[in-house]
């Protein structure tokens, strides 16, 4: 039969790490025998000083509400995870910007000088430029969820290059955007294999950049209520 | 009898830390000091007081161990160094606020 401080542990710790779980599972059973015996002391029956410990312990829908703010969920557990393992998000990008420089490079050597681009420049800056910095601003929030989670140590060498990298490609996104507009303007019957190659490689790097957020984002939001708990 | 429903975001951490200024404790012996000393005027539900309680762990500001006793494994909670510090600092704080608002209150010019 599951008794009635199971019940409280269950409800207050849903959705919770199992980490987690098992610490609060031990103090919370451990104050409420403590609890139980103190009001049997007092002349309570057994009955009696269990409900009276189970009250003082509060309502457990609310007890979830708070400990969901201050312990790791399921969710969190599994962020956290993908954190750990190496930032390959990171070291995806800075391979994406090595691509991008490879491409780039490729296109100013092979491709024909004076194509007609019919694209605004304001339009095209814009958007790199704020690609560039959404990009340094989750690097910089990277290391400090790293920091702030006690993940692992900020790889600093890693962190610099990236910085670097994103500083140097940002007038070369301006090339790889026009690019893309003009491929997605150009009809599907007139692709080249080069030209399908490149926009995987734009629709990769735009999908990667959200996966990266995604996972930021959370943690984000995580941290904040944290210190704000 | 009156009693104050504590925001845990305000006071408690400061008053588990000094519950813990006089030595190594329990949980259950925290939430009943903190009650008995303020004659039951601090209330709260004793199940906030573990995730508080954890944060100034997760933070250095107390740390813990287990000792078995009566058959039963225990977890005892300690002020660090660095509690002890954050302690005198909130201390203060609280004095200046206290004062304030005693000043404004109490109509001083």
């Amino acid at each position: 039969m599951i008794s009635k401080i199971e019940t409280w542990i269950f409800t207050a710790t849903h959705g919770l790490a199992q980490q987690e779980i098992q610490r609060i599972k031990a103090d919370v059973q451990q104050h409420f025998a403590d609890a139980c015996l103190a009001y049997q002391e007092k002349g309570l029956t057994i009955s009696e000083a269990e409900a009276r410990a189970l009250a003082d312990l509060g309502d457990a829908a609310l007890a979830q509400q708070r400990y969901r703010v201050v312990y790791f969920t399921q969710d969190d557990e599994y962020r956290l995870q993908k954190l750990k393992m190496k930032s390959w998000w990171s070291e995806l990008t800075l391979a994406g910007y090595l691509l991008l420089f490879g491409f780039v490079a490729y296109n100013m050597i092979v491709q024909p000088q004076g194509q007609n681009v019919s694209i605004s420049t304001r339009e095209v800056n814009f958007w790199s430029g704020l690609i560039s910095v959404v990009w340094l601003l989750a690097l910089l929030f990277e290391v400090r969820l790293k920091k702030f989670f006690a993940v692992q140590a900020p790889n600093h060498q890693v962190f610099w290059i990236q910085v670097l990298a994103i500083f140097l490609a940002h007038p070369f996104l301006i090339g790889l955007f026009s690019e893309a507009k003009m491929i997605l303007e150009t009809p599907l019957t007139s692709y080249l294999p080069f030209d399908v190659l490149r926009l995987i490689f734009v629709c990769g790097i735009t999908f990667f950049s959200f996966k990266w957020l995604q996972m930021q984002l959370p943690l984000t939001i995580k941290a904040i209520r944290r210190l704000r708990a | 009898m009156y009693t104050c429903t504590m925001n845990l975001k305000g006071s408690l951490p400061a008053l588990i830390l000094e519950t813990l200024t006089r030595g190594s404790s329990h949980g259950y012996e925290i939430a009943t000091v903190i009650k008995r000393k303020s004659a039951g005027v601090l209330d709260f539900k004793e199940g906030t007081l573990y995730p508080a309680l954890h944060t100034l762990e997760r933070d250095g500001l107390v740390e813990s161990h287990t000792e078995l006793e009566n058959g039963r494994t225990r977890r005892y909670y300690k002020l660090t160094e660095k509690g002890s510090k954050h302690l005198e600092k909130s201390k203060l704080e609280w004095q200046k606020m206290s004062s304030a608002i005693s000043n404004v209150l109490g109509g001083a010019t």
